[in-house]
């Protein structure tokens, strides 16, 4: 009898189990996920947690852009497997510096083989918190990260706008009924006060400070995603 | 290495798959063109881990051509129809799904094409009638 099998999912498991693994995710683009992704990363390094930055928007990378590296000319090296690029404490791994910024379309399937790739072929060695930054809305990827990654913390970004909520609610109901009980949905881009404890005011100084982290780090916004992240550390959530 | 990432995979979904099926005695890892692993390398890796976790588990190693048909046109091409560079090649080695940043369907210019195979690595089992 023969059966066929994926090995990377065996190894992507293995890793990630011994990890604390973020998922930033949510159901619109622009709702600021890879924002949040960056400074969620940050705030980690600069608690002294070894962060690693993974970048699985495969169709349309960007955070090297917050990030101010150049993905023409900045390649990871190669150890254990790819060993990610280092920018103020945080690793990073994106599909970036294998397109060159070059439109790259995949399709469902060779969407979740990218992403498997990228998982299964990172060496991890001194990273103790991964955070993934995936593409918006629910489809191949998400999916896939859900199945893929053992107990992940499922970060869900949204804006406070009517259509963000609605998207919303249709993505926390599918995370409820597949079992996801304990996400934690930051209100990014917020204009006026809410009730929410993770509320993220709009600040007119994140496109300024993107490309540069020590700009980032002294915005309002990061402020905000700073005090998260610290409820997140203290709860033993992350 | 990468192909130690590889290796690694292979080792750890094999520790897996014999906890359920303890009967498989014959590994077949298929290696796409695609991904152009080194298989010297991976064989190295390999003979190290093996014994330890699967001892008396045989592997052997087969290439599969990477075939390619555009999703527009339906044109089908292999490899051989397109020019690489080498950094291109080493782009696409660690995410084979590169391709579609330096690879246009040769009929059509497309970039919407799917590979049909010859992409990366699987393994195939050979299990015992009890499995």
């Amino acid at each position: 009898m023969l059966r066929e099998v994926d090995p990377r999912p065996a190894r992507i498991r293995a890793e990630l189990s011994q990890r604390k693994t973020i998922i930033v995710m949510g159901s619109k683009g622009g709702v600021g996920k890879t924002t949040v992704a960056a400074m969620m990363a940050l705030a980690l390094a600069r608690k002294g947690r070894k962060p690693l930055l993974v970048d699985l928007d495969v169709t349309d990378p960007n955070m090297h852009i917050v990030l101010g590296l150049d993905p023409e000319s900045q390649m990871p090296g190669e150890t254990k497997g790819i060993a990610p690029l280092a920018v103020n404490g945080i690793g990073f791994l994106s599909i970036a510096p294998y397109t060159k910024g070059e439109p790259a379309p995949l399709r469902g399937d060779e969407a979740v083989n990218a992403v498997r790739e990228l998982l299964a072929a990172t060496d991890y060695t001194g990273y103790d918190t991964v955070i993934i930054d995936s593409p918006p809305g629910l489809g191949d990827v998400t999916m896939e990260l859900l199945e893929l990654i053992p107990n992940p913390v499922i970060i869900v970004v949204t804006t406070p706008s009517k259509l963000s909520a609605d998207s919303l609610r249709r993505h926390l109901r599918l995370l409820e009924e597949m079992g996801y009980n304990e996400y934690i949905v930051i209100y990014n881009m917020a204009r006026k006060p809410l009730d929410s404890p993770h509320a993220i005011p709009y600040d007119e100084g994140v496109e300024d400070a993107y490309g540069s982290m020590e700009r980032l780090a002294v915005t309002e916004a990061f402020r905000a995603v700073e005090k998260i992240v610290e409820e997140l550390i203290d709860k033993g959530t992350i | 290495m990468h192909e130690w990432a590889i290796a690694n995979a292979i080792i750890r979904e094999l520790e897996r798959s014999l906890r359920s099926s303890p009967n498989i005695r014959k590994v077949r890892i298929v290696l796409g063109e695609l991904q152009n692993i080194d298989e010297a390398v991976l064989r190295q890796y390999l003979d190290m881990m093996m014994g330890e976790v699967a001892p008396g588990v045989e592997y052997e190693i087969d290439h599969e051509e990477a075939v390619f048909e555009c999703l527009r046109c339906g044109h089908r091409w292999t490899l051989r129809d397109v020019n690489l560079s080498d950094e291109e090649r080493e782009a696409i080695h660690f995410v084979p799904e590169a391709v579609h940043a330096y690879v246009k369907c040769p009929k059509c210019g497309s970039r919407d094409y799917r590979v049909v195979k010859g992409r990366g690595v699987r393994l195939v089992y050979e299990v015992g009638e009890n499995a």
